[in-house]
């Protein structure tokens, strides 16, 4: 695919171009979407946003660096504030009331798909899942969560640590339900 | 499992996490794409059908009374020349030689005037307003002298019968009183044709010979009569062009309803208007650059700065314009201007070894010199905008004063950036600001308002001074990373207009 006639294309407005640009990117993004909502339907909803908002702002796009990484910025952009927008997730949109769970400081050897992993992720309560995804998947730092989302960067980090916590001890369950399943717990 | 290597898994499982999409969300995203271009077609729409309606509408009121005044001055003619015409008819049967010649002179004025009148018309269409308001007048000075020589007209025929009826019946009555006799005949009068009044006077006339003799003076003395009315019509109808002067105040409309011509200067201040509804990712999107981060993921990278504050700075308008009074308190000017407008911000220190990194250069535009750090307050940057400027404007006089006029003004404006140094804010290497001309948006529409009084007003020049401000409506700066912006402008007005000598 060439990414420079695609976008010209795509800013003259010409359907087939925008089309295939969105048939390229749409199975990734929608994958990031679906991190951090609670369902599909809300994931294709921020993933509709965020199309919307990379046909309108492609003129920007200065063929620097990936399209696909561009397109992705403006995709988490996207997705929170459809989290902070949409009245379903306002009052679970919190970082200090959760209920605390224990640091487990262990690094378990992850079987599970990504699709598995992803289903964990969205168990965990929004303002982990969101701190979890932004610093564990995207790469953000603390502190700049702390800024993307209004709150300390101390907070970021004992919020991201219990989500890890409870992921940890998810993904744990998970493999000894597996092992019991397929006989491997009981020759342990 | 070493540390960090839970993260790492985890990031990368996730990234290669993909779904289908339902086949809805296309057809949403297409739909929501297009319907924003219809949107901009309506706008577009919406302004040219008011802009034409504004017209319509002055137009309207500047020639449709006028129009309606003519047609009705042409039938008011029409009429005129038909009541005329039965009154010379009606005279003509009873009147004599003399009488008729007369009667042709008066028909000559008539198509003296009408000559004339058709001339005028002519006149009309081919010449501006001023001459047709002066047609205008004519016809009215007309009507004034149409309704003086009727009750002459009908006087004639009153005393016409009366005196011959009186004579019959009554001959002691007195023949100088003809109020006494028009209000007994006055039914007759008007039901009876002049010629039944004929019928009856061959009938009469041989029946009473005795009086043959007084009807004789009686008929000589309604002649003389008629002569006096109509010669007294006739000079009415000589003297009618004579008295149609040409307004003087007309005359002054006529100079002030040509375009005149003026200069302005406005000093002001500008300010980029952040637009609040949009703001929710503004500290997101300030923050989002993870992608091109030096840092990459992790804690490691430094804290990624926000764009600054954008402050007011100086800002002025200078141009010439072309202003056509429409009606007595209405007027259109046109214009070609030059906007200046700043404003202020405070960055960090500059990183121009930026530049020198081969896989940062591609990403800055090859003319700038400079890239600064985002955050901090080591330099003042003054982001610098010079447009070319086409505005319309629309003004309304509020008060009822010739001399100090108090009008409110609106108007719409397209200007052309010309050259900028404004520069933008990037998320990249943990957030800087260069100069990207392709943010910007060069065609830029506006609305403006104002008032404007005139403080000195003479002959030669009329100075006007007002507050001013403009609407900029489409953004300045298309930044993904940064909040919608839109100019505005606000400024003194100091206006100078020259009259026309007149």
């Amino acid at each position: 695919m060439d990414t420079q006639k695609l976008v010209k294309e795509c800013i003259r407005e010409i359907p087939a171009a925008q089309r295939q640009l969105y048939d390229h990117f749409a199975e990734t993004m929608l994958g990031i979407c679906y991190r951090y909502t609670k369902s599909m339907d809300d994931a294709e909803d921020v993933l509709q946003d965020g199309f919307v908002k990379v046909f309108r702002n492609l003129h920007q796009y200065k063929y620097e660096g990936e399209l696909g990484g561009w397109i992705r910025r403006i995709m988490v952009t996207t997705a929170l504030n459809y989290l902070k927008k949409n009245s379903r997730y306002n009052h679970e949109f919190s970082y200090d009331n959760e209920n605390l769970h224990p640091v487990v400081d262990d690094n378990p050897e992850i079987k599970m798909t990504g699709k598995e992993l992803a289903d964990l992720v969205r168990q965990l309560p929004l303002g982990y899942q969101t701190i979890f995804n932004l610093h564990a998947v995207e790469g953000f730092s603390h502190v700049e969560i702390g800024k993307m989302l209004g709150i300390n960067e101390g907070t970021s980090r004992s919020q991201y640590a219990r989500a890890r916590a409870l992921l940890i001890s998810w993904i744990k369950k998970n493999d000894e339900v597996n092992n019991f399943k397929t006989g491997s717990y009981a020759g342990k | 499992m070493p540390e960090n290597d839970f993260e790492k898994k985890v990031s990368s499982e996730m990234q290669e996490l993909k779904f289908k999409p339902s086949e809805k969300v296309w057809l949403r995203v297409e739909e929501r794409i297009r319907k924003k271009n219809k949107r901009r077609v309506f706008v577009i729409i919406f302004l040219l059908a008011g802009l034409a309606l504004l017209g319509y509408w002055q137009r309207s009121n500047l020639f449709g009374e006028k129009g309606t005044e003519i047609v009705t001055t042409e039938k008011q003619k029409e009429n005129n020349s038909k009541t005329e015409e039965e009154t010379n008819s009606s005279s003509t049967i009873k009147q004599n030689t003399e009488t008729t010649k007369q009667e042709e002179t008066k028909n000559t004025s008539d198509k003296t005037v009408n000559n004339k009148s058709t001339v005028d018309r002519s006149v009309i269409d081919k010449k501006d307003v001023i001459v047709s308001k002066n047609e205008i007048n004519r016809p009215k000075d007309k009507i004034k002298d149409e309704i003086k020589v009727k009750p002459a007209v009908k006087k004639t025929k009153i005393e016409d019968e009366p005196i011959v009826s009186i004579d019959v019946t009554s001959p002691n009555s007195n023949k100088n009183n003809p109020v006494e006799i028009d209000a007994k005949a006055k039914d007759t009068i008007v039901k009876t044709s002049p010629e039944t009044i004929i019928k009856q006077d061959a009938v009469k006339q041989p029946e009473v010979k005795q009086v043959e003799n007084k009807i004789d003076s009686a008929k000589a003395e309604v002649i003389e009569q008629e002569k006096i009315d109509i010669k007294k019509t006739d000079t009415l109808l000589k003297a009618e062009p004579e008295k149609v002067s040409p307004d003087p105040i007309v005359k002054k409309d006529s100079s002030e309803k040509k375009w005149k011509w003026g200069l302005h200067l406005t000093p002001g201040i500008s300010f980029l208007n952040d637009n609040s509804i949009s703001f929710g990712g503004l500290k997101m999107a300030g923050a989002l650059d993870y992608q091109s981060s030096v840092g990459g993921g992790g804690g490691a990278a430094p804290p990624r700065q926000r764009p600054s504050d954008v402050k007011p700075g100086f800002a002025f308008q200078a141009g010439i314009f072309a202003q056509r009074r429409l009606s007595s308190r209405t007027s259109l000017s046109l214009g070609l201007q030059y906007g200046y407008y700043s404003n202020r911000l405070g960055i960090g220190y500059r990183r121009d070894s930026l530049l020198n990194y081969s896989q940062f250069s591609n990403m800055l535009d090859g003319n700038q010199d400079h890239v600064y750090n985002a955050g901090g307050d080591t330099v003042k940057y003054t982001n610098r905008y010079h447009f070319i400027e086409l505005p319309l404007r629309f003004q309304w006089q509020l008060n009822k004063s010739k001399t100090n006029p108090f009008v409110w003004s609106t108007g719409f404006t397209i200007g052309q950036l010309i050259a900028s140094n404004a520069i933008m804010y990037d998320t990249a290497f943990n957030g800087i600001y260069y100069q990207n001309k392709s943010q910007l948006n060069k065609t830029q529409f506006s609305l403006s308002t104002g008032f404007s009084w005139t403080i000195a007003n003479n002959k030669r020049v009329q100075w006007n001074l007002g507050p001013v401000a403009n609407i900029h409506l489409n953004r300045l700066i298309d930044n993904p990373f940064e909040n919608k912006k839109y100019l505005f402008f606000v400024g003194l007005r100091t206006g100078i207009l020259f009259n026309r000598k007149k």
